[in-house]
């Protein structure tokens, strides 16, 4: 049984199933990333990206066989006092490190990037034509080929040596798992490298730890790639956010930063008024500390949320309160990530 | 073209020196500019029938393949040759343009019916001079034509459009009649195609099956063959689910190293397993029939199906990837009772109603309200059937389908040699064989029938991460950032 989602789960807090999903492959609107901060498993956004609906939605009816959790109503999940003492048994050994950086890249599209590039180097410091190389789309195969042209000499191997020892060598002061599994997960001469049933056995893990573990291990080679300048960093540097948020979204929140108006905004940039206004609301939700809430949300439509809604922000009802229902849904939710986030905190 | 030029090709690229049945005899056909049907039986090395005229001929030659899989399983093992002149297209977008760019260098181009029935696709291939069309699994022309893969209708008229290069027609399993609808559906005459046909027989391949009464006795009986059958094996299973079930269950209740193999695992996984049964790491997979389409292993010893297969020509496929050496082998099928449904459901197609078809015809309607199966009928559509011819086409090949699996269950259940009714499918004459099936050697489990188990290679454990770096990198140990070897090429 694969306890993944034991984690995403909680006792007090019944979660939408639906949100858990599209946190876990990535599936980013405004009101999957709202609820994922009031859950508070934002850091989890894209951490399966290979699952689907189908697999995670066999892992709960699992989970739920075993007595470990319930689906109450609408869709929601929630663990069970036995799916409590189960989790205090048998704590997860595996706590991640590196999920701060959630927002960094595709860590799917990375780690298959940097297992390719690695493999093209290993097999090449083989002198070895004769190999099958990761398949991998094809669009990211010439990424991977155009790299290996501008960066394959003599001292690619060396460098790529010296790069990695310095990435492990990190990994290693983390964890100590961290640099086997990624040097057993490495393609190349002669190493296919392990599954991840094999990672599991090899490093003691249930498959739930080790689907949390690769995917740290993804986001740590990513934020390395962030902050130095090897070869492999340099293929990977180009799949790497600048910013939580993407750039269009934070060109729209550097222009509302900027004083201009939602409606100025919306008219320079000839987007929809809501597109300006759910890209705000995603910034509300990855970067609160850079959001200037007052002029976002003018003082006496502050004041009257202040009146109208206490208590726990994921039970407020929303009922419009002047003639535009959607800037008052906007006001509304902007306050909750606020009064949100401050709970969170 | 001289036989001593093909034998020099044969050995500096594949490093053989001898052909095997049939092949030469194809490729001197093909070499001399004439359409080939060649019929050989799996293990036959069909793939060399294509790949060695692509280096005596000036242009590309252009495959079509109906899986995805099987084509990636053709190109690994040209990349394994050490050829990199191989394009694969696939996808859509900004690959599909950065593919097509690059067509003319490309000595192997595979592709599968659908994206040849894109005009971008074929207007870039118009202008590739291609040397050969290749159609491999071409009874899928047949087999799948009329309702699972309409597109296999269009490659007459692609073949038209791309100047009726010279054509080869592959494939493993195709009784006479398929033979004759192969042609008709590529627009040949028999005139016009040299045919090359060997028998189906695979002498080397051991036939045996179970009818048992449950899924637990099956289960049972399951682990005793794997443990008790030497060397690499394939367990085929009708769902990916089950697959990855029986992989951790098996995996459980012996000391094998197992894996399950299914299109929806990450890509990496895919590649890993593969690789690791090629070295021998992994003994047993447990896969849904998308494994092993072309798989390049010629030591799998047995080939187990969990599930009823729904043709032959399936299953004669499937455990034709056992014995490719030429030795010991075996295939063994399990079947319980209500295992007939499970291929029923896999085989049948709902037509939608007529009225609904019409309106979708007609433009009044989204063509989504066909159902589940709506891009299928939609191929239809488009190609201005009427509900009516469509009935017929569908209602012809569901009798087709349902003879079909009832022949397989037969088999299952027979009580006379299993080759011969094989060969008796195929249309072939009988023939007298030692090791033939468990009709004639009930006890076959109980002797020594298959070679032993090679050694199973175990990957190196607690090595340091920097050990196993430097290995991969190839450095000298003393020396951190040269190459130990870079000197001694």
């Amino acid at each position: 049984m694969n306890t993944y989602l034991l984690r995403l789960c909680s006792y007090r807090q019944p979660r939408r199933i639906r949100v858990i999903e599209n946190v876990l492959t990535s599936h980013r609107t405004v009101a999957n990333l709202f609820w994922a901060q009031q859950y508070g498993i934002l850091e989890w956004l894209g951490a399966r990206r290979q699952a689907n609906q189908d697999q995670l939605d066999f892992e709960l009816r699992e989970l739920q066989a075993a007595g470990l959790v319930e689906v109450v109503a609408d869709n929601q999940v929630k663990l069970t006092t036995t799916g409590v003492s189960f989790q205090e048994e048998q704590p997860p050994v595996y706590e991640p490190a590196f999920y701060s950086w959630y927002w960094l890249a595709n860590t799917k599209v990375a780690f298959l990037r940097f297992l390719l590039g690695f493999q093209v180097v290993s097999e090449f410091s083989y002198h070895n034509r004769h190999y099958v190389p990761l398949n991998i789309s094809f669009a990211e195969q010439q990424q991977v080929k155009s790299w290996f042209n501008h960066f394959g000499s003599d001292h690619l191997v060396g460098d790529v040596n010296a790069e990695l020892q310095l990435l492990m060598n990190s990994l290693e002061s983390e964890d100590e798992r961290l640099p086997l599994a990624l040097v057993n997960q490495l393609i190349g001469h002669g190493q296919t490298g392990w599954t991840l049933d094999q990672l599991c056995n090899h490093l003691q893990l249930n498959v739930a730890d080790g689907i949390t573990l690769t995917h740290d291990l993804a986001l740590a080679i990513c934020a390395f790639s962030r902050a130095t300048n090897g070869p492999l960093a340099c293929l990977i540097k180009p799949l790497l956010s600048a910013t939580p948020l993407s750039p269009s979204n934070w060109r729209t929140f550097k222009m509302v930063s900027s004083g201009r108006t939602i409606t100025e905004v919306a008219r320079q940039r000839r987007l929809k008024v809501s597109t300006v206004r759910e890209h705000l609301l995603t910034a509300a939700i990855l970067m609160p500390q850079l959001l200037n809430w007052d002029q976002l949300l003018p003082i006496k439509v502050r004041q009257y949320l202040d009146q109208n809604y206490q208590g726990p922000v994921t039970e407020w009802q929303f009922a419009s309160w002047s003639a535009d229902s959607n800037a008052d849904f906007f006001y509304f939710r902007l306050y909750q990530i606020l009064q949100g986030s401050q709970t969170n905190e | 073209m001289n036989d001593a030029k093909i034998y020099e090709v044969l050995k500096q690229h594949f490093g053989y020196e001898h052909f095997r049945d049939g092949q030469l005899a194809t490729i001197k056909a093909l070499l001399a500019g004439k359409n080939t049907l060649a019929i050989l039986p799996t293990g036959g090395g069909k793939s060399l029938l294509y790949q060695l005229p692509a280096y005596l001929l000036p242009g590309p030659v252009l495959v079509v393949s109906p899986l995805i899989s099987l084509m990636q399983d053709q190109v690994d093992r040209l990349h394994r040759n050490g050829e990199k002149r191989v394009l694969m297209l696939s996808g859509g977008g900004q690959d599909r343009r950065q593919q097509l760019s690059q067509l003319s260098q490309a000595k192997f181009i595979f592709a599968s019916p659908e994206l040849l029935a894109n005009p971008e696709v074929v207007r870039a291939l118009q202008r590739t001079k291609l040397s050969l069309l290749t159609i491999d699994e071409a009874h899928c022309i047949s087999q799948w034509g009329p309702d699972f893969r309409p597109e296999y209708l269009l490659l007459k008229q692609l073949r038209h459009e791309l100047d009726d290069p010279v054509t080869l027609l592959l494939t493993a399993t195709a009784t006479p009649r398929v033979r004759h609808d192969i042609l008709t559906k590529v627009g040949l005459s028999a005139e016009q195609v040299v045919t090359i046909v060997r028998s189906v027989n695979r002498p080397n391949i051991f036939l045996a099956a179970s009818e048992l009464a449950s899924s637990d006795e099956k289960q049972t009986t399951l682990l005793k063959l794997v443990t008790t059958l030497p060397g690499a094996g394939i367990v085929y299973f009708a769902s990916r689910r089950l697959a990855t079930q029986m992989a951790e269950w098996l995996r459980e209740n012996s000391t094998l190293a197992v894996a399950a193999y299914h299109a929806g695992m990450p890509s990496a996984e895919r590649f890993r397993i593969q690789q690791q049964f090629m070295d021998n790491q992994l003994q047993l997979i447990c896969a849904t029939s998308a494994f092993g389409m072309g798989i390049d292993k010629d030591d799998i010893r047995f080939v187990i199906h969990y599930h009823l297969p729904t043709s032959l020509e399936n299953y004669v496929q499937e455990i034709g990837r056992a014995g490719r050496d030429g030795q010991q082998s075996a295939a063994v099928l399990l079947y319980a009772p209500g295992d007939e449904q499970l291929a029923r459901q896999l085989t049948t197609t709902e037509l939608p109603p007529a009225g609904l078809y019409q309106k979708v015809q007609q433009g009044q309607a989204d063509r989504r309200v066909l159902g589940p199966d709506y891009e299928l009928f939609d191929f239809y559509i488009r190609h201005h059937y009427s509900i009516s011819q469509l009935r017929e086409s569908f209602g012809k090949r569901q009798s087709q389908v349902a003879w079909q699996l009832h022949q397989m269950q037969k088999y299952a259940s027979l009580t006379s040699c299993r080759r011969q009714f094989i060969l008796a499918y195929f249309g072939e004459s009988t023939v007298e064989q030692t090791d033939c099936c468990d009709i004639d050697e009930p006890g076959w489990l109980s002797k020594p029938l298959l070679p032993p188990r090679k050694t199973t290679v175990v990957p190196k454990k607690n090595e340091r991460w920097d050990t196993q770096l430097q290995r991969l990198l190839n450095l000298d140990k003393e020396s951190n950032f040269h190459f130990s070897n870079l000197d001694k090429q």
